[in-house]
């Protein structure tokens, strides 16, 4: 038997499908305007990709932030959150996980799971885009370079460039103003990760964390971003096996078989 | 006059003169009516206000609002003064003066924020435009800022009780008394918790006294005192019984009434109105917990909210909750915990009248010897009482005292009591820092999620030590 998880996020959408076994596969792709259509794309490229059809599928499970459109439209039987999905996901994968730090494209949460894999507390930032995945495409497009870039460009750094701010745009102006001054790209990518970084630990000491630690969403996939976070908080990550971006859809998906089993 | 320079006390008056006519009693199709003459921004918190199951009670607390803002308004027409006074300070000294009339400028800014088109927006750039800083407390400076920057009405002197306790209000106070050339009294903060504070704290509340006497041109008499002090008692008695109330399951008290609470309070505590004011919130509670009504199918979490709660979207909060099956069993404004006034003597009023100042949220706990301390206890106490299964800090991005100790406050009472803590940041007053959706979302994961999560761990543990 079959079950999907689709999330709809705000800058890309993700499906997953799941067996008894585990995993049979994953898609991603960036939102479209409606998140209806996000997810009838997603979910048909993986379908298409994998030859799978539709009837297929016993239950399916949307999240994020359009999941209710989703349902409403009859593309999921059921809709959950997507804090509950990250850490459904992230325990799926690996039981010891006891904090997930997932940075997506609008907002960070830091959930923190019980030994059952239950959510037992969590904080998200509410207020402002520093130490969300927009940041970072903000400061790419600053740079000139594309997202993906961001991260392994700033490796070879030795003397990041401080940030003196945090907010999103100040941090562009101050970008733009290194650069006319001639600064390097490599040290202001480096840079602008830690900047991200020490706004992500600083919402990760709220909830006082527990190891092990996983990090999930897009940004989980900027190397750099991941080696601040492993030296500030002086704690290994541990990583997913498949891509942390299909986290949140993986554990709706998982949610989905539970309940389909349970039927 | 440019709409643009209205102020908003007078933009206040007269949506609430509209509510002096609403007849006590009121029809869907009279509400839909009265909803039609008012901005759109302010339809959604009259809306929840107006729902069938509380109207008649709420149609009251307009009245009450509506008498007290105009009372204030024709003061100075028939020779009275008109004292600003912040939420911190007990407003019945100044009903025990014929010739004086006390607005609290918080209350003032809350009714911008639920009654105003473009709530108070207008009036926090204003004060922004004069020089105040965006760190300023909104609660304060959206009122202020309309006092400040348009033609609004000019009270005649200021009350600040603010400083030591939160000095960000009290520096807002100091500005507005300079700009406007109006005298400041001040009641400082209480110097520790010892005997001899406390008699230090009488001592400054008795000057304070003295100052407004001078002032207003009026001694204090004893028998003026006394009226006042009694009807504050019988506010009092009132409060406790509905808080007795709100300990039942489901709660039979609306969760719009713990603003009401401290809306009395902060303006009509120690008069008529005021008692008969939460005599009817009371009424109906009891009520309610005769039929056991409660909103939603079932009673979900009762929340207690340990700071402020959230003031531009009553419906989006209040009602939405309680239609969820979340309770509001009040918050930290609602902390104050009146004590019966010794009415013998005009020293034992003095000094009641000075136990309910120290007493008020903010001095009580922001206040106190140990801030963190005082506000934990208070927080820990009412949550036993009230039976809460989780506590909400509603982060008013302003407040540097809450946020400063508020880890400790979180630990602390997940230490002691075990309840879970949900941490928000938007602002109470304003609607620009973190929107209502993004609110909600928050509350229904932490319920949903993590005080369900710990309520079926009770039950489990409550079952498995029955059964060995």
């Amino acid at each position: 038997m079959l079950f999907a998880g689709i999330d709809v996020g705000s800058l890309t959408a993700e499906a997953v499908v799941v067996n008894s076994t585990g995993i049979v596969a994953g898609q991603s792709m960036s939102v479209l305007p409606n998140p209806v259509d996000s997810a009838r794309e997603v979910l048909g490229r993986l379908l298409r990709q994998q030859g799978i059809a539709l009837k297929q599928i016993e239950y399916t499970i949307s999240t994020g932030y359009g999941r209710e459109q989703v349902q409403l439209e009859g593309m999921a039987q059921s809709n959950v959150s997507e804090i509950s999905c990250h850490g459904m996901g992230a325990y799926a994968q690996l039981p010891r996980v006891r904090t997930v730090i997932d940075i997506g494209g609008q907002d960070a949460k830091v959930i923190k799971l019980d030994e059952a894999g239950e959510l037992a507390d969590f904080v998200m930032n509410d207020k402002c885009a520093a130490g969300t995945g927009h940041f970072l495409e903000i400061m790419s497009r600053a740079l000139g370079v594309t997202l993906e870039q961001l991260g392994p460009l700033s490796l070879g750094s030795r003397t990041p460039i401080e940030m003196s701010n945090r907010c999103s745009i100040y941090v562009e102006t101050e970008v733009i103003h290194y650069l006319q001054r001639g600064a390097s790209k490599v040290d202001l990518a480096a840079g602008i990760n830690r900047s991200m970084a020490e706004r992500v630990v600083a919402l990760v000491r709220r909830v006082k964390p527990k190891r092990e630690v996983m990090l999930t969403g897009g940004v989980a996939k900027n190397v750099a971003v991941r080696a601040e976070l492993e030296r500030m908080l002086q704690v290994k990550m541990v990583r997913p096996q498949i891509d942390p971006q299909l986290i949140g859809a993986y554990g709706a998906a998982v949610l989905a078989s539970r309940i389909g089993d349970a039927q | 006059m440019y709409s643009e320079q209205v102020g908003l006390f007078d933009r206040v008056a007269s949506i609430l003169d509209l509510c002096k006519r609403m007849p006590d009693t009121m029809s869907d199709e009279e509400v839909e009516g009265l909803l039609k003459f008012l901005p759109t921004d302010s339809q959604n918190s009259i809306r929840a206000m107006l729902v069938p199951r509380f109207r008649d009670v709420s149609v009251k607390f307009l009245k009450l609002v509506a008498k007290w803002v105009h009372t204030a308004r024709k003061a100075p027409l028939e020779g009275k003064k008109v004292i600003i006074v912040p939420f911190n300070f007990p407003p019945e000294l100044i009903h025990a003066f014929d010739n004086a009339c006390p607005i609290t400028s918080e209350i003032l800014s809350t009714l911008g924020v639920v009654a105003l088109e473009g709530q108070g927006e207008r009036y926090w750039d204003m004060a922004m435009g004069l020089g105040l800083p965006d760190h300023s407390c909104s609660s304060s400076t959206i009122e202020l800022g309309s006092m400040l920057g348009s033609s609004d009405f000019r009270p005649q002197a200021i009350v600040s009780a603010a400083p030591g306790g939160c000095d960000v209000n009290a520096k807002i106070h100091e500005f507005v008394s300079n700009y406007l050339d109006i005298p400041q009294f001040f009641l400082a903060k209480i110097p520790d918790d010892s005997q001899r504070g406390h008699a230090q704290y009488s001592v400054e509340a008795r000057k304070l006294i003295k100052s407004l006497e001078q002032f207003v041109g009026e001694e204090l008499t004893e028998d003026k005192l006394r009226k006042v002090m009694e009807r504050a008692n019988r506010c009092t008695e009132l409060h406790y019984e509905l808080w007795d109330l709100q300990r039942a399951r489901p709660c039979p008290v609306p969760n719009l009434f713990s603003l009401y609470l401290y809306g009395v309070r902060f303006s009509m505590w120690g008069t008529q109105d005021g008692i008969e004011m939460l005599e009817a919130m009371v009424d109906l509670a009891k009520q309610r917990l005769k039929q056991g009504a409660y909103p939603a199918p079932q009673e979900k979490a009762r929340t207690l909210w340990c700071y402020t709660s959230y003031y531009f979207d009553f419906a989006n909060l209040f009602n939405w909750m309680e239609e969820s099956g979340y309770t509001h069993l009040g918050d930290g404004l609602d902390l104050y915990f009146p004590q019966p006034v010794d009415t013998s003597s005009m020293d034992s009023m003095i000094e009641g009248f000075a136990e309910a100042a120290r007493n008020m949220p903010m001095t009580r706990q922001v206040g106190g010897q140990s801030m963190s301390g005082q506000w934990t206890e208070d927080c820990i106490t009412a949550a036993q009482q009230l039976d809460a299964d989780c506590v909400i800090y509603c982060g008013h991005h302003s407040c540097k005292q809450t946020w400063s100790v508020l880890s400790i406050l979180r630990s602390e009472i997940e230490r002691r009591t075990g309840l879970p803590m949900l941490v928000l940041q938007g602002d109470s007053w304003i609607r620009r820092m973190t929107p209502i959706s993004v609110i909600q979302h928050e509350i229904d994961e932490f319920v949903q999620n993590v005080v369900a999560r710990k309520e079926q761990g009770k039950r489990r543990s409550r079952k498995h030590k029955s059964i060995n």
